[in-house]
């Protein structure tokens, strides 16, 4: 009897260990490619038949549901009326009116337009580190009964990665192959007993340490095939064993010789391509701008300059109403990690506001009259924010401070504003933005991705237009000409093939700081919430 | 990350492919499935046991996904049948490469390759082959043997017949 006849099982296992056999190259090509897919165990159709089964996507609608409502209830909270009070110490002459408006021509814009520059940022791509799960590098080998639990120290799970692959690919260039006499010979060192179900028959209980890999895939029958992460099997010490002992009778040696492998190179050149992904999009946010305009009272200084009589008034109020606005916006974007992401980009900002002031006692009829017929503003609004814009041009034009400013206060000083009479005043802002935010994705990998995004907006205020009449530009010194705002906010995207993808995102932008300089006597606060729909193609 | 563990695995990996998948583009595509799937579970893997144990516990799993659209088992022979025919031998076998043996399973019939390679190679019961496969436990045994006694003809009629020697690469 051969070894063949006595125990087959055992010559075919040890045929098939330790040999390998290179793929070929386009194996790896189609891992790669497959990888580089959004994973296919995401894929939710957007609409279709069991869509709403999903659950991941019940709650990814739950969530961008709940989100929409909040968005669309902070607007209503904040949009009817922000009631702003002039300050307590506003003077009577101040809020006064001259029968002549020959202050300033409501519809002649006071300076000429200037260009305004415009930057972008660049994205500044950072090295990404990933830990290996083996360091080729290393030359020193761990036993195999290193990898046993029962000795193996707590260690990081990458490092342990590492150091079962060298310990495979230190055996694999072993020579020979442990038997089952050799095992036998050490009974107590690598041998390991796996539990199996009562119903089961034992499996062959002593192993060799080349034989420990089978034994541990014996161990794994019952693990679901679909779930690798729970293979989970206990092992432990076997208790030794007596020796098996050949049966007496002529011995039929089988030589067995092992074929020559050649090295196994890497069958594939290092791959350059990089895991970053690049991508530019192009939003469209429709919102609500609401500028948070406030009247504050610099009259005192100039009521005293002037001599006039402090009182107090009624406190009139401004109310704002944020409307409709529009934000356009192209960006580009760098994934630097699974999780984390850099953009930054241009947009344009068109924020539609509407704020009711107290006017002049017209009589209503004059009043729908007069706005139709391009009569010139007297509100509360308007006239501060004339004020505004001449007190800065005094300042940087020496040369009319004498006349213009002393007709201002004529002007002012002779009509009281009434409360009761009040006139909504449309306006349209303009920005120039630029934005630079960071992502985080929740969802790595999926077709579906939720992302939480952070960051800042750049404002490059270009013009606001009262009532299609008034128009201040940076140069009039009211508005600040650039102010930061915080963006924040949350994004879903759905990623309908490896280039293109839609995202739909809710922002919310508050500025930091004032809008308007500290020198006017307008104070402006605007945040920007809104859904942005976009475009992505990625590279 | 993912292409050191590929080159240290996957020529291993490949010859089990190959053990259960008889034609070569689809032991290929049996691999790249086991590959995509071990990248998007690696995070699960609690080195509970050896890495490449649990690598090739998922090919396994994928060779034999593969193999159960094909029902390769209905055709199944019983053991008594088969067994008067076992070869008897009794003289030392020539020197057999790695190949040469691949190829005896490889022309093994499906249901009897899959049967034999997780009985003999990997270890596992015939009641757990049952359960794996959704099979009778005769089934699985009579398979076995089966697979077992197709292959000790081959290599008889070898060095019998003397076909063409075997050369070690």
């Amino acid at each position: 009897m051969n070894e063949f006849d006595k125990n087959p099982d055992e010559f075919w296992r040890s045929v098939f260990d330790d040999v390998a056999e290179t793929p070929p190259p386009r194996v790896w090509d189609a891992i790669e490619r497959r990888l580089d897919e959004p994973d296919e165990a995401g894929i939710v159709p957007l609409w279709g038949a069991g869509f709403f089964a999903n659950r991941p996507v019940s709650w990814g609608m739950g969530v961008a549901a709940t989100m929409a409502l909040l968005l669309v209830g902070w607007w209503l909270s904040q949009s009817p009326e922000t009631r702003q009070p002039v300050a307590s110490q506003q003077t009577k002459p101040f809020v006064t009116k001259s029968p002549q408006p020959d202050a300033v021509a409501l519809n002649q814009p006071v300076h000429q337009e200037s260009s305004t520059a415009l930057s972008s940022a660049s994205n500044k791509q950072q090295q990404r580190n990933g830990a290996g799960y083996a360091d080729a590098s290393s030359t020193k080998a761990p036993t195999l009964s290193g990898r046993l639990p029962g000795s193996v120290a707590p260690a990081q799970p990458a490092e342990r990665l590492a150091q079962q692959a060298r310990s495979v690919s230190a055996r694999s260039g072993e020579a020979g192959r442990l038997s089952l006499e050799n095992a036998s010979k050490n009974p107590s060192g690598d041998q390991i007993v796996m539990d199996v179900p009562p119903t089961s028959p034992a499996p062959s209980a002593l192993l060799s340490s080349s034989a420990a890999k089978a034994l541990a895939a014996k161990s794994l029958v019952d693990v679901p095939e679909e779930a690798p992460d729970q293979l989970a099997f206990r092992m432990q010490t076997l208790n030794p064993r007596p020796m098996k002992l050949r049966s007496a009778g002529q011995i039929h040696r089988i030589v067995w010789v092992q074929p020559y492998e050649a090295p196994q190179k890497p069958a594939l050149a290092e791959s350059n391509r990089s895991s970053r992904e690049h991508w530019v999009s192009l939003n469209v946010m429709p919102g609500s701008f609401n500028p948070a305009v406030s009247v504050q009272a610099a009259q005192p200084a100039l009521a005293s300059a002037y001599g006039s009589n402090i009182t107090n008034s009624s406190q009139p109020t401004v109310k704002n109403r944020a409307e409709l606005s529009m934000s356009y916006q192209a960006n580009a974007g760098v994934q630097l990690n699974d999780h984390w992401s850099v953009e930054s980009g241009v947009g344009y900002l068109a924020g539609h506001a509407t704020i009711d002031s107290p006017s002049e006692p017209y009589p209503a009829s004059m009043l729908s009259f007069g706005k139709a017929s391009g009569m010139p503003l007297n509100t509360l609004y308007t006239d501060v924010l004339r004020q505004s814009v001449q007190r800065n041009t005094i300042v940087t034009a020496d040369n009319a401070i004498s006349t213009n400013w002393a007709s201002a206060s004529a002007y002012n000083s002779l009509y009281a504003y009434d409360p009761q009479t009040r006139q909504t005043l449309t306006n349209d802002y303009q920005f120039v933005q630029v934005p630079i935010q960071v992502g985080y994705q929740l969802r790595p990998r999926k077709r579906l991705g939720l992302a939480l995004l952070g960051g800042f907006l750049t404002n490059i205020f270009l013009r606001n237009m009262v009532e299609n009449q008034l128009v201040i530009k940076p140069e009039d010194g009211v508005y600040q000409p650039v102010t930061l705002a915080a963006a924040m906010g949350a994004r879903f995207q759905y990623r309908s093939s490896q280039r293109w993808s839609a995202s739909l995102a809710g922002m919310y932008q508050p500025t930091l700081g004032s809008a308007t300089k500290s020198s006017s006597s307008i104070q402006s606060r605007p945040t920007t919430t809104g859904m942005s729909f976009g475009v992505d193609y990625h590279f | 990350m993912q292409r050191q563990l590929y080159e240290r695995f996957a020529g291993r990996l490949f010859v089990v492919c190959k053990r259960y998948i008889k034609e070569p583009d689809e032991a290929e595509d049996v691999l790249q499935d086991a590959f995509v799937k071990i990248y998007r579970h690696i995070d699960s893997f609690r080195f509970e046991c050896p890495l490449e144990a649990w690598l090739k516990r998922i090919v396994i799993n994928t060779a034999l996904k593969h193999i159960r659209k094909e029902k390769p088992w209905d055709n199944t022979a019983d053991i008594q049948e088969l067994a008067p025919i076992l070869p008897q031998a009794d003289e030392s076998l020539p020197t057999l490469n790695y190949q040469y043996l691949l190829n005896l399973v490889q022309e093994l019939p499906p249901g009897c390759r899959t049967v034999f390679n997780l009985y003999a190679i990997e270890g596992y019961s015939h009641p757990e082959i049952a359960r794996m496969l959704d099979i009778a436990e005769g089934t699985s045994k009579s398979q076995y043997a089966r697979a077992r006694t197709m292959l000790q003809q081959k290599l008889v009629n070898e060095q019998r017949y003397g076909l063409p020697p075997i050369q070690n690469e």
